[in-house]
């Protein structure tokens, strides 16, 4: 398969999140909700990509993009109560993703497996840390 | 120990019951339980509850006795607040999320009716956002009783009541309509949650060759079912 496809689905999904963040910063007085939907966009056309042949490391990188959209949305988009500090956090959190989803189409251009991998590891540490933040929030709030 | 079982055994019409609940749920299956033991049978309530064909025709549930076990529920959870000397503030339902059985969910909307002094509530394990993981009314310091179909080792009830205990709340006790005696009444004790069943191995042990002939007749694998023979507290890894 043409790597161009996975490559451009992730500069995508990327770029639609810094715009996205760049119009909430812009207009403070929007009230705007960060959308997952560049996110979802990417997990559809993964999910489709997935079923093809593809060699074990873009299989391991689209299962590993899935499964990590399905934890945000099944964590932090369905059914969670709002705060200001949570949506803050859910701000930042789609930006940081959309600035490593350029770099990960990037080092996954130029095939650089080392680079790669901690891109993944920073998605997960961005994610994971902002939910920390999120409990911390809600227990202060206790 | 006290009686953990609150069925009336004396009583053949509740007996019968649940008997008929054990046949419209078991199941012969690869199953594997929440804390990772693998299983020849579990409780299927969300079949027991839409009805389910079977070689001896079709078993459901039907209204008048979904209103019986509503009633027994209440009576029995009113029965435990007497036996601990204590009110429930909230009743709770587990969320397992993708993992079933999600029957008992339907009769949480019954048994919160029926319980106009108590909040029900949701309790979704696999939330990782703790505020989005108790739903309803919920207040810190309330006493929750969390209401859940069959306990194996007790691993579900545990991570339920974790995330209760997170937002300052007491599960002083679990109940369950199986236990099944696989470890979960010591596992919980070590956490001061007392475990009750409505029924017992022990309470559907005469129907069993009868369970059994039900399974064969479905072409089911034949169930191990000897409960006796597995080890009490080996099957849930200290959590200390």
């Amino acid at each position: 398969m043409d790597k161009s496809i996975i490559q451009a689905t992730l500069k995508q999904a990327g770029d639609d999140l810094l715009d996205q963040a760049k119009k909430i910063a812009a207009d403070s007085e929007a009230q705007e909700l960060a959308s997952a939907r560049p996110l979802k966009e990417m997990h559809l056309k993964f999910s489709q990509l997935i079923q093809l042949p593809l060699n074990s490391d873009d299989r391991f990188l689209l299962f590993f993009m899935t499964t990590y959209i399905d934890d945000i949305f099944a964590n932090l988009l369905l059914d969670s109560p709002f705060s200001t500090e949570i949506e803050e956090a859910r701000e930042i959190l789609f930006k940081e993703i959309g600035e490593l989803l350029h770099r990960l189409a990037g080092a996954y251009l130029k095939n650089q497996q080392g680079e790669l991998f901690e891109i993944l590891k920073e998605l997960t540490r961005v994610y994971l840390e902002k939910i920390d933040r999120m409990n911390q929030v809600a227990m202060e709030v206790l | 120990m006290s009686k953990r079982t609150l069925c009336n055994t004396n009583d053949p019409k509740e007996m019968d019951m649940w008997i008929k609940i054990a046949k419209a749920a078991l199941k012969s299956s690869s199953y594997n339980a929440n804390s990772g033991i693998a299983t020849s049978f579990y409780f299927d309530f969300d079949e027991s509850i839409l009805g389910r064909r079977t070689a001896e025709g079709l078993f459901k549930v039907n209204a008048t006795e979904i209103d019986e076990i509503q009633k027994k529920i209440t009576k029995y959870i009113s029965e435990l607040e007497n036996k601990l000397s204590l009110t429930f503030d909230n009743i709770a339902f587990i969320d397992k999320g993708n993992v079933g059985p999600v029957g008992i969910i339907g009769l949480m909307a019954l048994v919160a009716i029926s319980l106009k002094d108590k909040n029900c509530l949701i309790v979704r394990p696999r939330k990782r956002l703790i505020n989005a993981s108790v739903k309803g009314n919920f207040k810190k310091g309330n006493n929750v009783l969390i209401l859940t179909d069959v306990v194996t080792s007790g691993s579900t009830i545990y991570q339920a009541a974790n995330k209760i205990w997170q937002l300052g709340g007491s599960v002083p006790c679990a109940l369950a309509w199986l236990d099944r005696n696989l470890g979960a009444s010591e596992n919980l004790a070590q956490y001061g949650v007392n475990l009750y069943s409505i029924v017992g191995p022990k309470d559907l042990s005469n129907t069993w060759t009868d369970l059994k002939k039900t399974l064969q007749k479905d072409k089911q694998k034949e169930c191990f079912i000897d409960f006796g023979s597995y080890s009490s507290t080996s099957v849930w890894p200290s959590l200390n």
